[in-house]
């Protein structure tokens, strides 16, 4: 919200630096999931793959069509975050407010 | 920021119209459109803490004000499921750290200590591992609901484990070289 009107902060570095953050363990947390479903859960493995790219794409939360707490029931928080961050991003760039500083997109 | 908060106050308005479906959970809980207003709260608290730092000088008074927010923010968790406007869950937690940002009473001094800093820095993976560790255990030695020996014994077993496994895949994934990793630049 600071970052209103502050043209230095570039799309890709400010997404880099969140999925930097968010995704690796995110990812990870996936694959325990998928191990979790299968092994535990007993749950058909081909059926497990297929809604694997939901998942991996953080599409769980996007529409109401999909379980969101699919794989690893906390994750889907991430999934949220890493959309509202987008949002975000667009959601500045287009309000030009000048509030000054730029620290939110930091 | 202005129409962030007005796109707030109409899908808040119409909350209590709705009867709790599984989409009105979707909308209200798991949604970016909705929980976007958590974040601008978010950033709201940022903002006044940049801007409007409180000029409360008493370490005494600062003390108060933090814990009255830790208790409000506690009382909140413990009735989190009564709360039918979830924005207010947002707002307690930014009075919260907004008071704690300030740096300025007791308590934040001693939350401010090198064995809590090096517990935040696990949380996240923590809270993602977490569940799966709980529900694999639970579902493996088929453990039922109660307050028994075994089972207490069991969630320890189970927090040791997630507590495990969390350091060990924060310092691992702290390590990789992703492709999206920012390089630091060398001064």
């Amino acid at each position: 919200m600071l970052g209103y009107g502050n043209d230095s902060i570039k799309f890709i570095p400010y997404m880099k630096k969140r999925l930097n953050r968010l995704y690796p363990l995110y990812f990870i947390s996936l694959i325990f999931g998928a191990l979790y479903m299968i092994f535990v859960l007993d749950l058909d493995m081909w059926h497990t793959i297929i809604k694997a790219p939901v998942f991996i794409l953080c599409l769980q939360t996007l529409t109401p069509y999909t379980s969101a707490t699919g794989f690893n029931s906390p994750a889907w928080y991430v999934a949220t975050l890493l959309w509202i961050y987008l949002f975000f991003y667009w959601f500045s760039k287009a309000n030009q407010f000048k509030w000054g500083g730029d620290f939110c997109m930091r | 920021m202005g129409g962030g908060f007005l796109y707030a106050i109409i899908i808040l308005s119409v909350q209590p119209l709705l009867k709790q479906t599984e989409l009105i959970t979707w909308i209200y809980y798991f949604s970016p459109y909705t929980r976007v207003l958590d974040f601008l709260i978010g950033v709201s608290a940022a903002l006044l803490y940049k801007r409007y730092p409180l000029k409360i000088k008493s370490k005494l008074l600062m003390t108060i004000l933090e814990a009255l927010s830790l208790l409000l923010v506690i009382v909140c968790i413990i009735y989190e499921s009564q709360i039918h406007y979830i924005f207010i869950v947002g707002i307690i937690f930014a009075l919260c750290f907004y008071i704690f940002g300030q740096e300025k009473g007791y308590l934040s001094e001693y939350f401010a200590l090198s064995i809590f800093r090096k517990l935040a820095k696990y949380s996240y993976s923590f809270y993602l591992i977490h569940y799966l560790v709980i529900m694999s255990m639970v579902k493996t030695l088929n453990l039922q609901n109660g307050l028994t020996g075994f089972n207490i014994l069991m969630s320890i077993v189970m927090f040791v484990i997630s507590a495990l496994l969390s350091y060990i895949l924060q310092e691992f994934t702290h390590k990789l070289k992703l492709p999206f990793t920012i390089q630091q630049s060398k001064a």
